[in-house]
């Protein structure tokens, strides 16, 4: 049985020797030398130009940091506002007139806003409910203010009433310039 | 080394030795750069052979070893033989390509040869032909077609290790080298390969014939 077995696992060395060989024992295809040295002969050798590969990685390290660059601009939102457009300057009210009411003034239909046309097909004569104010201050008192007086048609102010621009003198004392002393820091 | 010094070209061997010839292709000589591509082409193509499985694939294999040894030549000092740098290169170049073919292979779908039944029927028709005992010569065929089969499924490191050193071109020391794997190392993975093989085989009905 073990002369068998022997036998057996002879067979199989070689079995496994025969198939290693047809694997391995290939010879390389004819003219490996002149494939080669045409190779390294041919233009373009990484050898012969060592700085192009360089210069191939540096433009497209460039390439990659520009889009890069425009992507990030493009995904992160603009922080920066829009400039606001300038403010009108405010009244300048001459001291001596009486205080205006800005908001009659300003509720008070003008000629340039009557003038404007507007389309009586698109006006809607239906009210509309507007929703209820509840008012912040507290309850109105039962007094009578400034606020709640309502005005006579008469003596609204309109735009043609201001009285123009006065330059009004602070203080009629003129300026006494007294001269500086320091006795402390001639001695 | 002897083995690197044949000339398998028929061309006359040039009497100067590989240290000899890496000298002059440092200074520029291509010719002495050929010379050494002649004596080695077929370690080489083997080796690659040995790891890529496909003649075409080693033969391009081989082009890129020479190629990149010739463009590090500067970077060899003569510590160790040119043989055995160049192997080293090659089989670093052939790995980098057998995980090229596995990856484009693991996306092939595998389908069985068309021809199979056509193999067998040309196997059957050489048995009969055969002036050695039909019975014999057909077991013979088809357990070589087995072997052949079987080595394909052995463990990477086992299987390179069988085949490099069948190739008939490389020592144990010049596969350790090239493997980076201890000379012990390497005798029990051949070994190995073979104990697998034959269990392997005795499973398929070969062992108690």
């Amino acid at each position: 049985m073990n002369n068998e077995r022997s036998l057996n696992d002879a067979r199989l060395d070689r079995a496994i020797d025969r198939a290693v060989r047809e694997i391995m024992q290939v010879d390389p295809a004819p003219g490996l030398r002149r494939r080669v040295l045409s190779r390294l002969n041919a233009p373009g050798s990484p050898r012969t130009f060592p700085a192009m590969r360089y210069a191939f990685a540096a433009k497209a390290f460039a390439a990659a940091a520009v889009v890069v660059t425009v992507v990030s601009f493009a995904l992160v939102p603009s922080q920066v506002e829009p400039p606001a457009p300038p403010k009108p300057p405010a009244p300048t009210i001459a001291s001596g007139v009486p205080p205006i009411d800005l908001e009659a003034v300003l509720s008070t239909p003008t000629a340039a806003s009557a003038s404007i046309p507007t389309n009586s097909a698109l006006v809607s004569t239906e009210r509309i409910a507007m929703p209820r104010v509840t008012n912040i201050f507290g309850a109105q008192p039962a007094g009578v203010s400034a606020a709640t007086v309502r005005e006579p048609a008469a003596a609204r102010v309109t735009t043609e009433t201001l009285a123009p621009l006065r330059i009004v003198p602070l203080s009629a004392r003129p300026i006494v310039i007294e001269s500086l002393v320091l006795p402390a820091l001639l001695k | 080394m002897a083995q690197s010094q044949d000339c398998v070209t028929g061309t006359e061997p040039s009497a100067a030795t590989d240290l000899d010839l890496v000298r002059l292709a440092q200074a520029g000589d291509v010719d002495a750069f050929g010379e050494l591509v002649e004596r080695n082409r077929r370690a080489v193509f083997r080796a690659a052979l040995a790891c890529v499985r496909s003649p075409a694939e080693a033969d391009d294999v081989a082009q890129e070893a020479f190629v990149t040894a010739y463009r590090k030549l500067g970077t060899f000092r003569g510590e160790a033989q040119f043989r055995t740098w160049l192997l080293s290169i090659t089989w670093r170049k052939a790995i980098d390509r057998r995980k090229s073919i596995s990856r484009w292979l693991r996306m092939a779908v595998t389908a069985p040869p068309a021809d199979a039944g056509e193999a067998d029927f040309n196997q059957m028709e050489r048995v009969a032909s055969s002036s050695r005992s039909q019975e014999e010569t057909f077991v013979d065929e088809e357990l070589q077609q087995n072997v052949t089969r079987l080595i394909g499924t052995l463990p990477k490191k086992l299987r390179d290790a069988l085949l490099l050193a069948g190739t008939g071109e490389h020592t144990y020391e010049e596969i350790s080298q090239m493997l980076g794997a201890p000379l012990g190392t390497i005798k029990w993975r051949v070994s190995e390969a073979r104990r697998v093989l034959k269990r392997k085989l005795s499973a398929l009905g070969y062992a108690y014939e």
